[in-house]
């Protein structure tokens, strides 16, 4: 509900700047240098924004981590009992599962100003934001022989990655004239990039156990997982952009970039709570190997994190990069003055 | 209305030394008799497998353990310290060790089993040694737990579980109790400790001693269980003994100057491959299975049981000594839980006056349980291998049964108990079942059952440093010695080979060793090991408990070992 409300505000606003940019655009006087498109004015003032993949592999692993740990606690160890007549079966019951963030939708303005009739430069801002919370569960049931069965039931409310960076480019554009009122433009801008993340999960874990003479929750623990993180990077971005003039102080405009985004030194704090324990750090982001060596099997698995405690016996593999880089479509609006 | 203490009690209490009791207790200067109660509180440890965050969390409830002192005769400043214990798991020390022909009082031997109706005097004392230290293990014995929710029967069963229940958070218990202890008795503290362990005691003591001598693993992720404040407890300790390593990891080489011998008693270690190798070697023709069957006129079939006790249970005859009627042995222990329920004999075991221990009192435990159904044993057994049902299990049902009316004068010395709660228990049937059958560490797929084979890896490597002393029990057909030897044999990836030698060495009257061949790269830590010895001498006429059938050759192997070992025996 929280994140339709959210998308729902973003959408709005947007459309609200949309109809005050006309609207200013029909209350400023005509400008001596002609009308939008033609090159006649020295000043713009641009928003844009549009569907972007990020690529947050490394962050998103920690989905692939999840359900692989899973996977090898439940499902592999249930087949392991199984083979070993531990068990008669087991089953699990799950509609849907971990979401990684596929999808997000970067905000930007700049300010651009004409130093010649073809060449520009600016200065803005733009802001990516990708968030992926899903509620979910999962229940393992397990049978045993003489009707015992036992049922493990993990409840997330909710399981979130979010990604965020505020990028503050410097750029350059070069523009020409195209087909009657249509103007092409190449564009680069570079500059640093502030992101942070966030890692959490509420979770719910009940252990219960019924059989011919028993039936009670053999266990039962609320727990909380967040680790956070925060750093600086650097931003390039490279694009080509078409701009068609609807009036004259307003212009519309579509780019295809490649944006460039990755924050390598990220740090920031962690806390977990199970039952009435409370532990928190504060650590560098990196990527860890895990060897888990169990009865049933191994499994080996990176994924990124802050948690680095003390005499342990793990350290990281190599760097964590928060890494929103990709292809961004964009629409915008051009005010002219 | 509360009945004044007997004037016996308070001559007692005059002559006898003070018994301890709480953690606050200060530091002792003075080595007299001591008995008490250690509190455990609540600790928060984990199980994984190399994963942090896919960890099992478990938090225990606080414990009381009762733990009883008896000072060396001579010297006792001077002198090592025993620390004994029974088996089970979750069987009592007190009606065990305590009770048979270790401390200065002992059941007699020679009245058949369930008879007498007092102790003796012991001949052959384990206080010429050294200082002893008797430590009843979680919910048996008279150690109790507190919980709150205690008139909650739903949450009193929840309380049997891994959180309190496992080989490895039981051992680190006993770690807690003997490092608390030493630590209260500064003399003492720098002195040689000397484990002794009987029956499922030697996974106790395996598992005990793995944990101190790599006990930074246990405190930084390494092992697969982690009790972070217990690494630091024994950090501490080993700082106060070791000064030279403050604020460093001690090694396992210095570690056993402390803690580098132990004495196992018919060790169920290493219990896995050992009950394999057991059935498989007993259901050889010429077997002491089929020696009884011709003597009872049962024939012993393989097929026909489903293992050793089944064919036991059906012959009459005790698998703790098969040449003794079915309930031989557990007549002397029950013999002593009865016994110990009245005060002046537990006051005259252990040589302290336990009326002064405020935690007996029943107004000091209203938070207190045993039990987790007051009135039965109420635990499904058919889904239980027959040995567990008839070696625990059963026995336990009996006694929970036998004392729902608590027999001896304790009711009347230190108040009615809730009817959950007891003051004594041999055996607890839900701690045992909660170790033997359901437990969620178990059932998550960590090796948190006494049989897992990790616990006779444990065991080899403990070896490595740790002189081993070990009892060769002709008659014991549950801890079966001769699969001792094959069943250490059967971790190929560590043990080249492990055999048995009976050559005598120095006259010994008892000969017998088993020496351990290790592979080259046995332990990726430890540089070529080469061959350990294992103390092994044969005790002919003897059951599983050794001290009461043999006490006298037990307590002379013991004291030539040690002897040779460069302990000084008065």
């Amino acid at each position: 509900m929280q994140a339709k409300r959210t998308g729902f505000c973003r959408l709005s606003g947007i459309i609200t700047v949309f109809f005050l940019a006309i609207g200013l655009a029909r209350t400023l006087p005509a400008s001596p240098l002609g009308s939008a498109g033609e090159g006649s004015h020295r000043f713009q003032f641009e928003l844009f924004g549009g569907p972007a993949q990020p690529g947050l592999s490394a962050f998103n692993s920690l989905v692939d981590y999840d359900n692989r740990i899973q996977d090898f606690s439940y499902d592999r160890l249930f087949d392991s009992l199984r083979q070993r007549g531990g068990i008669i079966s087991w089953a699990n019951n799950q509609p849907s599962g971990r979401k990684k963030i596929a999808l997000s939708f970067p905000l930007g303005m700049r300010f651009r100003y004409r130093v010649s009739r073809r060449v520009s430069v600016s200065l803005g801002a733009r802001a990516s934001l990708g968030r992926r919370e899903t509620d979910f569960s999962f229940e393992y049931t397990r049978r045993e022989p003489l009707d015992y069965e036992d049922r493990e039931s993990v409840r997330y409310f909710p399981y979130l990655l979010s990604a965020r960076g505020l990028a503050v480019l410097a750029g350059v554009h070069y523009n020409m004239s195209a087909y009657r009122k249509l103007t092409l433009e190449a564009f680069l801008a570079a500059g640093p990039v502030f992101s942070d993340c966030r890692y959490s999960s509420d979770w719910e874990y009940v252990w219960h156990r019924q059989g011919p003479d028993i039936d009670f929750d053999v266990s039962r623990m609320t727990g909380h997982l967040e680790e956070m993180g925060k750093g600086t990077g650097i931003a390039a971005d490279a694009g080509a952009r078409i701009q068609y003039p609807v009036m004259k102080r307003l212009a519309i405009f579509l780019e295809g970039v490649y944006s460039y985004q990755v924050v390598k030194k990220i740090r920031g704090k962690g806390r977990e709570i199970r039952g009435d324990v409370e532990t928190t750090w504060e650590g560098r982001w990196a990527i860890k190997k895990e060897t888990i060596a169990a009865p049933w099997g191994t499994m080996e698995a990176e994924f990124p994190t802050n948690y680095w405690p003390e005499g342990s016996a793990s350290s990281p593999v190599r760097d964590f990069r928060l890494d929103f880089s990709g292809f961004q479509a964009r629409i915008g609006l051009c005010l002219l003055f | 209305m509360k009945r004044p203490i007997p004037l016996w009690m308070c001559v007692l209490s005059l002559i006898l030394s003070p018994a301890g009791n709480s953690n606050s207790a200060p530091h002792v200067q003075e080595i007299r008799n001591e008995a008490g109660f250690m509190t455990i509180e609540p600790v928060s440890f984990y199980f994984h497998y190399g994963s942090y965050f896919s960890r099992l969390d478990l938090r225990s409830s606080e414990a009381r353990m009762f733990y009883s002192f008896q000072a060396a005769d001579r010297n006792p400043k001077d002198k090592p310290l025993f620390v004994f214990f029974n088996g089970g798991p979750a069987s009592a020390t007190s009606s065990g060790l305590m009770s048979m022909y270790t401390g200065r009082f002992t059941l007699d031997n020679r009245i058949e089993s369930g008879g007498g109706e007092g102790y003796i005097s012991n001949p052959v004392p384990w206080t010429r040694l050294g200082n002893l230290l008797y430590i009843d293990a979680r919910e048996a014995g008279f150690s109790y737990n507190i919980m709150t929710r205690v008139t909650e029967e739903l949450a009193r069963w929840q309380e049997f579980n891994a959180q309190n229940y496992n080989p490895l958070f039981d051992a680190a218990d006993y770690i807690r109790v003997i490092l608390r202890f030493l630590a209260r008795h500064p003399v003492l503290r720098s002195n040689r400790v000397v484990i002794v362990g009987e029956s499922y005691g030697g996974d106790r003591a395996t598992c005990m001693l793995h944990l101190l001598l790599n006990y930074a693993g246990y405190g930084g992720g390494r092992e697969m269980f982690q009790d972070p404040s217990l690494s630091r407890e024994i950090q501490e300790h080993f700082e106060a003994v070791f000064p030279g390593y403050l604020g460093r990891t001690v090694p396992p080489e210095v570690i056993t100057r402390q803690f580098g011998h132990q004495i196992l008693i018919q060790p169920s270690v290493p219990w896995g491959y050992r009950e394999e190798l057991t059935e498989e070697m007993l259901r050889r023709p010429g077997s002491e299975l089929y020696r009884i069957g011709t003597e009872v006129g049962i024939p012993f079939r393989p097929d026909a049981y489903a293992d050793r006790s089944e064919f036991l249970q059906a012959a009459g005859r005790d698998p703790y000594i098969y040449v003794k009627p079915d309930g031989w042995l557990n007549g002397f222990f029950g013999n002593a839980g009865r016994l110990l329920r009245t005060v002046s004999n537990l006051v005259r075991v252990t040589g302290a006056d336990v009326t002064r221990l405020a935690e007996f009192y029943a107004a000091a435990r209203t938070q207190a349980y045993r039990l987790a159904d007051p009135d039965i044993f109420g635990q499904d057994e058919a889904n239980v291998p027959a040995a567990v049902r008839v070696l625990f299990l059963d026995p336990a049902a009996r006694e929970a049964a036998e004392t729902l009316v608590e027999p001896g004068d304790m009711t009347a010395v230190f108040g009615l108990l809730q009817p959950w709660d007891r003051y004594f228990l041999g055996n607890n049937g839900n701690a045992l079942w909660a170790f033997h059958v359901f437990n969620v560490a178990m059932k998550r797929g960590y090796e948190a059952h006494p049989a897992d084979i990790r616990y006779g890896r444990m065991f080899l490597k403990n070896l490595v440093s740790v002189e081993t002393f070990v009892t060769n029990a002709a008659y014991d057909l549950v801890v079966y010695s001769k699969a001792f030897a094959p069943s250490l044999a059967r971790y190929w990836e560590i043990v080249d080979s492990a055999r048995i030698s009976k050559d005598p060495v120095g006259g010994e009257s008892r000969p017998g060793r088993v020496l351990v061949t290790y592979k080259a790269n046995a332990f990726p830590d430890i540089p070529a090991v080469g061959t350990r010895t294992i103390r092994f001498p044969l005790y002919d006429k003897s059951c599983h408990a050794v001290s009461l059938t043999q006490p006298v050759e037990l307590f002379l192997d013991v004291a030539e070992w040690l002897r040779q070992r460069g302990f000084v025996i008065d």
